[in-house]
């Protein structure tokens, strides 16, 4: 029977085969962006004809003579119809530009593209110099925080810490340093980085559940090639403020079944200087970083990938603080197997292992003027394993399933030994080796309910179970919670629903509602007397914290002309149980304000606004610009909340040829003075810098970057930055390129 | 060489000779105690363990009571001890409280004794004990000579004057931190009167607050359990160390409205 079923679709194809007689070639793009869309589905209607778009969106397809409707759809854009009419052997283009529908769940940084690129970030370059902090703090609604000149800790629309879930290559790992003063993003270079995906709230729930936001940072990924071939690059760079010496080098072997890439980063800074010529102390450090990728094709639909990661920075100064970092240290591998096309419904599915070890040690042997008159030693270390499957899931054109499973376990341990002088070292664990597991389980549904609306409904479960297993640890706590076993079992739910909506041809509209679970961070819940130099107390975690939950609601609206875009996105969030630290005691301690304990703070609210604009006077100039702000409060302590930035603008104008580029970009900020008291938040005055860079080509292969940052040597710090120490003042950058093109390859 | 297969030998011989004297009739708690002395007086033996080796403080001293001829236990007797230091120039006794006429479970006669002085070159200790079986209707008297009582520096002298301008002297002892760690440890503080060179009564009647202070860094702790009275002239409370280091303890005593004074420990680990 079956046989015979067989033998008659064979025969009806050949039979309309046979009247086939023109084909028409093609190719699908993005119509803002002009990107090839991988993928597409190409349908001729009324049969059972269609392709899809190659990785270059290219297709080709036969027709049969006279006219015929052929629509071309993909999640994420409205569809398209188009009638063709073709004549026996004739070949016939057809391009199809897809109008995105955007479901704005995320935002994309593309770094290797050299510009970013993706909603609204238009037209920010790089060079160099650039950082990873950097190239984050483009995006809007992004700050940073910073407690010197290095390893600043991005904050998404004033949330930051463990209201953010940072990720790389979708792998967790945490920070070893209990002053949080080592952020994931610090252990990644830019040069290794291929892209940076932001979502914003509980927008975007893949990674973890989250209520401020996630982060992840994709790595450059080896590559396959047609034939055997290698590429290479050296990049040198020098920033005259900071005497920063930057070396990097990448080398990428590519073969038709295998990809091998190497690529490694140097840097050292010395102290740097502010506005006004005086040296900022403790601002210098030295950094190396390497990346081995290795992937292997194993058959057509499946191949293997391989990549580790290693970070040292060492003698890393720190301002803001009574000390610094001797050294900090990222061990990562990662194993993961991806394949297509296992069945006709399951389109991906991907497996992937993981592990990584951080150490972080702060040092204060270079200080001549010690905290307390003694020296400290602060080790920190967490280990972290993990695995996640993820698959993508479709029967039709029209809509999409995503599933992702994921579990990990983490442990965190840190303490702290004094010596005074003369006297009995002492010592505390300020982390209790603190075992955590997560599992979680994600689903996406997207689809395409009318041509111009798009739907996104996202779902995520997660069961977590932590413990304090250090028993000086557990003794500490045990002086503050005597009945308290350290252990819990939380399970969150998190949910969000997008709505897309195509008003006019050029107004695309998205309503998203977004409710977000975290849990309390090791800090949090078992931190043991932690100092934060802001506001100058100790900080005692609790265990017996409840689960902060918040409700978002966001409406984005973006406008495309054929000059650009401009994009507005108004937001809100309500937080309940929004964990903060209460004043219990003030007279304590002769050192420190006094001591807090994080205590479940009710309700907190955050509003704001980002408007972003990208405007294209002639295919040379383009403008960029946008503006944020946001208020916040915290309804039982009547107070602002902390670290929230203030009225924040930011525009750059770039004209370029073919040969090189040049860019004027300018970033400033209004006062700040809704500052959280209980926090001991100072008012910060308002600033305007203005940076100057451009890239020149001098041959093929071989490119030069020159620039002045603070052209204007303005003296400044922004509100974010720890112990309001000033930005550097204004200095001059040159970094060279060399890569094999210059062999004329 | 020699000396680890000495040193093996050593340990395992510790372990065996216990086990030689174990009776299959009971377990033998003894074993976990340290004899002092052992004695005989008229057909009975009077064995005396401690916790631990004798140490100025408050020391728990069982007593075990053995019929020679019928090799039982005895679990009811009347005992009374006077521990007496023996010094060039004069004798002093000690607070004692106990032990109560019937024995423990483990048919051992449990008693507290406060050691206000360690033995050495000036003097030495001995404790006297009479014991009264009503049962068989014989007494007994045994000596236990020259105890070994280590020196601490856990025993104060509180001295003031009261209302009617004469000195007293409260004993005070610190007990419980010769282990200290981080976190809540438990501590049993000992006041008694020093009525009398032989006689000190114990003073239940005081408040008494607690203050630890670690003067490298300038702060106390939280969660500190101020001592309070239970018996024998025991008071008993906590002390959190937050981290480990150098530590000064203040407690400040109180009877009625009136401060007595204060007297001060340091624990260093």
């Amino acid at each position: 029977m079956q046989l015979i079923s067989k033998f008659l679709i064979i025969l009806i194809l050949g039979g309309r085969l046979v009247a086939q007689a023109g084909t028409v070639a093609g190719q699908v793009v993005d119509q803002s962006t002009g990107l090839p869309l991988v993928g597409a589905n190409i349908m001729v209607q009324d049969s059972n004809l269609g392709t899809a778009a190659d990785l270059d969106g290219l297709f080709i397809i036969m027709l049969p003579e006279g006219n015929t409707i052929i629509s071309c759809s993909m999640i994420g854009y409205a569809p398209v119809t188009h009638v063709v009419s073709v004549t026996s052997g004739q070949t016939r283009d057809l391009t199809f530009e897809l109008k995105p529908v955007t479901i704005e769940s995320k935002h994309f940084v593309t770094v290797q593209g050299k510009k970013t690129s993706g909603h609204m970030l238009g037209h920010l370059q790089q060079t160099n110099l650039s950082t990873t902090e950097n190239l984050i703090s483009m995006i809007e609604g992004v700050s940073l925080i910073a407690r010197g000149s290095y390893a600043q800790e991005p904050s998404i629309r004033g949330m930051s810490g463990g209201r953010m879930n940072v990720t790389i290559n979708g792998m967790k790992s945490f920070g070893a340093c209990t002053d949080r003063m080592d952020p994931i993003t610090s252990y990644v270079e830019a040069d290794a980085l291929n892209s940076i995906e932001i979502g914003k709230g509980a927008l975007s729930i893949q990674n973890g559940s989250t209520v401020g936001g996630s982060l992840n940072l994709t790595m450059n990924q080896p590559e396959y090639a047609r034939k055997n071939m290698s590429q290479w690059h050296i990049k040198g760079g020098f920033d005259a403020g900071s005497k920063e010496r930057k070396f990097s080098f990448s080398w990428n072997r590519k073969t038709p079944g295998s990809g091998l890439s190497l690529s490694g980063a140097y840097r050292k800074a010395e102290d740097y200087a502010d506005a006004s010529g005086h040296i900022i102390s403790f601002t210098g450090f030295e950094k190396m970083n390497l990346n081995l990728g290795y992937k292997k094709r194993l058959n057509q639909k499946s191949q293997f990938l391989l990549e580790l990661v290693s970070d040292d920075a060492y003698d890393v100064g720190y301002s803001a603080l009574p000390m610094d970092v001797g050294y900090a240290r990222l061990r990562m591998a990662g194993l993961s197997l991806k394949t297509r096309g296992i069945s006709p419904h399951i389109l991906n599915a991907e497996w992937k292992v993981y592990g990584n070890a951080i150490d972080h040690w702060m040092d204060d042997s270079k200080r001549e003027d010690l905290f307390m008159n003694m020296h400290m030693d602060m080790p920190g270390f967490t280990r972290t394993a993990g695995s996640f499957v993820d698959l993508v899931l479709g029967k039709s054109a029209q809509s999409l399933f995503k599933l992702r499973s994921d579990i990990y376990w983490t442990s965190s341990y840190a303490d702290m030994v004094m010596y005074p002088q003369d006297s009995t070292p002492m010592e505390m664990v300020t982390w209790p080796g603190v075992e955590r597991w997560n599992m979680g389980q994600f689903m996406e549904y997207q689809s395409i309910i009318m041509p111009e609306m798009n739907v996104n409904l996202s779902l995520r479960y997660d069961f977590f179970h932590s413990i304090a297993t250090n028993e000086m640890g557990q003794d500490e706590l045990h002086i503050f919670y005597p009945e308290n076993d350290l252990e819990r079992r939380d399970h969150l739910l998190s949910a969000n629903a997008h709505l897309a909506y195509n008003v006019t041809d050029n107004w695309n509209s998205v309503l998203s509602f977004a409710s977000g679970q975290r849990m309390p961070t090791v800090s949090e819940a078992y931190g043991y007397y932690l100092y934060n130099p802001v506001d100058g107390y100790l900080y005692l975690g609790n265990p017996d914290l409840p689960v902060e939950t918040s409700q978002q609601v966001e409406w984005q609206n973006s406008l495309t002309s054929s000059h650009g875009r401009m994009s507005l996105n108004l937001y809100f969030y309500k937080f309940n149980h929004y964990i903060f630290g209460q004043v219990m005691s003030e007279d304590a301690f002769s050192y420190a304000n006094g001591w807090k304990k994080y205590v479940d703070g009710g309700v907190a609210q955050i509003s704001g606004l980002e408007w972003s604009i990208l405007h294209r006077f002639s295919p040379q100039f383009i403008f960029q610009g946008g503006v944020n702000y946001e208020e916040s409060y915290l309804d039982d302590f009547q107070d602002f909340l902390p670290l929230i930035p203030p009225l924040e603008f930011h525009g750059s104008l770039t004209y370029e040829r073919r040969h090189f580029w040049v860019q004027m970009d300018t970033r400033g900020a209004a006062a700040q003075t809704s500052n959280s008291k209980v926090s001991g938040e100072n008012s910060t005055p308002a600033f305007l810098v203005i940076n100057l860079k451009g890239e020149l080509d001098i041959l093929s292969g071989f490119k030069l970057n020159l620039g002045v940052n603070n052209l204007t040597n303005q003296l400044y710090h922004e509100h974010l930055d720890w112990g309001d120490v000033y930005r550097p003042g204004r200095s001059g950058f040159i970094s060279l390129t060399l890569n094999n093109g210059i062999l004329g390859q | 060489m020699k000396l680890r297969i000495l040193l093996i030998a050593l340990a395992g011989s510790l372990f065996m000779v216990p086990g030689c004297e174990d009776s299959e009739k009971y377990i033998d708690v003894t074993e976990d105690l340290i004899l002092i002395g052992s004695a005989v007086d008229n057909g009975l033996t009077v064995d005396l363990y401690s916790d631990e080796g004798l140490k100025v403080g408050l020391n728990k001293l069982y007593f075990e009571l053995t019929d020679i001829a019928s090799e039982d236990q005895i679990t009811e007797a009347q005992i009374t001890q006077k521990p007496i230091m023996h010094m060039e120039t004069m004798n002093h006794s000690c607070p004692v409280a106990g032990p109560e006429s019937t024995s423990n479970s483990d048919g051992l006669f449990e008693s507290e004794v406060v050691f206000i002085m360690a033995s050495g070159m000036m003097g030495t200790w001995d404790d006297t004990v009479f014991v009264e079986n009503q049962d068989a209707n014989t007494s007994h008297t045994v000596v236990f000579e020259n105890l070994t009582v280590q020196e601490t520096d856990m025993k104060k002298n509180l001295v003031f004057e009261d209302a009617d301008t004469n000195e007293v002297i409260y004993i005070v002892t610190l007990n419980g931190l010769e282990d200290p760690k981080v976190g809540l440890n438990d501590l049993v503080l000992t006041v008694h009167k020093k009525q009398t060179m032989m006689s000190f009564p114990e003073v239940t009647d005081l408040s008494i607050s607690i203050n630890p202070q670690m003067p490298d860094m300038g702060h106390g702790s939280e969660g500190n359990v101020d001592p309070v009275y239970t018996e024998n002239g025991k008071y008993e409370g906590g002390v959190a160390f937050s981290m480990t280091g150098y530590w000064t303890i203040d407690f400040t005593i109180s009877q009625g409205s009136e401060e007595l004074g204060t007297v001060q420990y340091a624990v260093n680990f």
